[in-house]
């Protein structure tokens, strides 16, 4: 394998970019059974504007958004767990935000449009508050990852919870339906609502990549080479916390984003997970656009969630990968 | 060029002292040999100097607590080679190495020119040049070592701290790995490598630190500490010399309490 040089890297970013532009161009373009908009139908000026900027456009942020951070924040984590089955869903946010939002339902508290996302980001929070607590000051990776599993167990109890206990099966099929994760019938309110965390988050992200790099070699070595392994890993799981509490809490839960596309690009730029960040954020948003158009496409019956596509898409790939990793005994 | 010294440096876990008052001086220019039985203390010492554990008492780089010295300025004059270091992810030889220059690389820097001289200085030293686009997961034991050896090299560090560079390799790859310390050591650095192989120990160090329960039992050249007094005291063995084109050879060869299993 050839080391992957700094012009090979920005050749795959720009080539990412310049996919990321084109599906954001279709998302705002291609509607329902893939019908192509303004050209097809003969609209009103006005209602195509409302169609373009009010319906199109937020979607097409949400998934660029959206997408960036759980491919970002997967990157990041499989760096700083050392683990390449890591995800963003790991660091409970995304539980913790489902249960925030599934609480909002449950109780009927629709104060306004955000009513859901506020829920659903305070939830990611008091999930990330409770991982803090549980795995301590430490920066032991089993324990992070223990503790993440138990916090994602009980916001998923707990979630359970309130599905078993609705008051109606209308509400219950609300719950269910926001939980299978969509962009659809999102507002220009949710977006600005979600991108100032999103943003602060993989940033703070983004700002770890020669620790992770560093901690590839242990903790110990990571600390002579002059890192902290303690800093690196508040980064990265607040970030995360931060960016996919943000997104998850629009848009739903979205699986498999975070997970595979680090898998998709270690191949062609190599394993420093610092080289992996920026490229795992652009194709993190490539694969949720395409995906978000993909669900469209379908002319008849209801709209697919996103959430389930991008698991029917990613469940397969992930046993494909590795299928593929345990052949070459890598 | 950098001295590093140690006052009555102290490591514990909890109640159990690992390292019990260690002082002592070295100096640029040798491979300073770290030796005692399992539990004397050795890893908790060289884990103290490389200011990876809370210790008791002072350490000292060129007259300088490391307190005193920031973090990104210690890593550039403190290589450190944890004992059984794990690689997480399949990188090539070089891009291992390449690691080591990340105390000289500004965040979001490519590698500079002299990185890459440096780079390739210590594949060359480590006689890894040969395998530098190979992943690190497809190395022999022996290969393995070597690579990693050229990762603590790559940081070009005045100090080198090794733990148990040789421990399961073969002779050839011991003898390697020795030869490799002690030329980088003869180079104008301060190499001090925890060993149990008294023999290599013996041929290849300037000096050694024999410890016994955390505290340091003998510490001078070679010859004046691997005599039968202290190994019998330190290891429970006794040991048989012989002497090979003028220099003392030092074998282990039975324990001394042989009643007891």
């Amino acid at each position: 394998m050839n080391p992957a040089s700094h012009t090979r890297i920005a050749l795959v970013c720009a080539s990412l970019a310049a996919a990321v532009a084109v599906l954001f161009a279709l998302s705002i373009f291609v509607g329902r059974g893939g019908e192509w908009l303004p050209a097809t139908r003969d609209l009103d000026p006005g209602v195509t504007e409302i169609i373009l900027y009010q319906v199109r456009l937020p979607r097409a942020l949400l998934g660029l958004m959206a997408g960036a951070a759980l491919g970002l924040c997967g990157a990041a984590l499989q760096g700083l767990l050392r683990n390449p089955l890591a995800e963003p869903g790991l660091v409970g946010a995304s539980g913790g935000a489902a249960l925030g939002a599934v609480v909002v339902f449950y109780f009927g508290l629709f104060g306004g449009a955000l009513a859901v996302p506020v829920g659903g980001f305070l939830g990611a929070m008091v999930a990330l508050a409770l991982l803090y607590a549980l795995a301590g000051r430490g920066v032991d990776v089993m324990t992070l990852i223990l503790a993440g599993v138990a916090v994602n167990a009980f916001a998923g109890a707990l979630t359970s919870l309130a599905l078993n206990l609705a008051p109606s099966p209308w509400a219950a099929l609300e719950i269910v339906f926001w939980m299978l994760g969509s962009l659809a019938d999102r507002s220009m309110s949710h977006v600005i609502f979600a991108a100032p965390f999103a943003i602060a988050g993989m940033a703070l992200v983004l700002t770890s990549g020669r620790a992770l790099d560093a901690l590839s070699l242990g903790q110990d070595t990571a600390r002579s080479l002059g890192f902290s392994p303690r800093a690196a890993t508040v980064k990265v799981i607040l970030g995360t916390g931060l960016a996919v509490g943000a997104v998850v809490s629009v848009t739903g839960m979205i699986g498999f984003v975070g997970l595979v596309v680090p898998h998709l690009l270690r191949p062609v730029i190599g394993h420093h997970p610092s080289r992996l960040l920026l490229p795992s954020a652009l194709a993190g948003a490539a694969v949720l656009l395409a995906a978000d158009i993909l669900v469209r496409v379908p002319m008849r019956g209801p709209e697919l969630k996103l959430g389930v596509v991008t698991a029917l898409i990613g469940a397969p790939f992930f046993l494909h990968l590795i299928l593929k990793t345990r052949r070459s005994g890598a | 060029m950098t001295s590093i010294r140690a006052r009555d440096l102290t490591v514990s876990f909890g109640d159990l002292p690992a390292v019990a008052g260690v002082s002592f001086v070295a100096g640029p220019g040798a491979l300073v040999g770290l030796i005692g039985p399992n539990g004397a203390g050795k890893t908790s010492l060289i884990r103290a100097l490389a200011d990876l554990v809370p210790f008791g008492g002072a350490v000292e780089l060129d007259g300088r607590p490391v307190q005193q010295i920031g973090r990104r300025a210690f890593s550039r004059m403190v290589a450190y080679l944890a004992q059984s270091q794990p690689v997480h992810w399949p990188f090539s030889v070089r891009d291992l190495a390449a690691l080591g220059r990340l105390p000289h690389r500004a965040p979001f820097q490519g590698l500079s020119d002299a990185d890459k001289a440096a780079i390739d200085e210590a594949l060359a030293l480590a006689a890894m040049t040969g395998f530098a686009s190979r992943p690190v997961d497809t190395l022999s034991g022996g290969e393995r070592a070597r690579a990693l050896l050229a990762r603590a090299l790559a940081v070009k560090a005045p100090v080198l701290l090794v733990d148990e560079p040789i421990a399961a390799l073969d002779p050839y790859h011991q003898i390697g790995i020795m030869e490799v310390l002690r030329a980088y050591a003869e180079a104008g650095a301060l190499v001090i490598a925890v060993l149990h192989d008294l023999t290599l120990a013996e041929r290849f160090c300037h000096r050694l630190l024999l410890l016994r329960e955390g505290r340091l039992l003998a510490d001078g050249p070679p010859a004046e500490v691997l005599v039968d007094e202290n190994v019998r005291a330190a290891y429970r063995v006794a040991v048989i010399h012989h002497i090979h084109d003028g220099q003392r050879v030092t074998v282990p060869w039975e324990r001394v309490d042989p009643g007891v299993r």
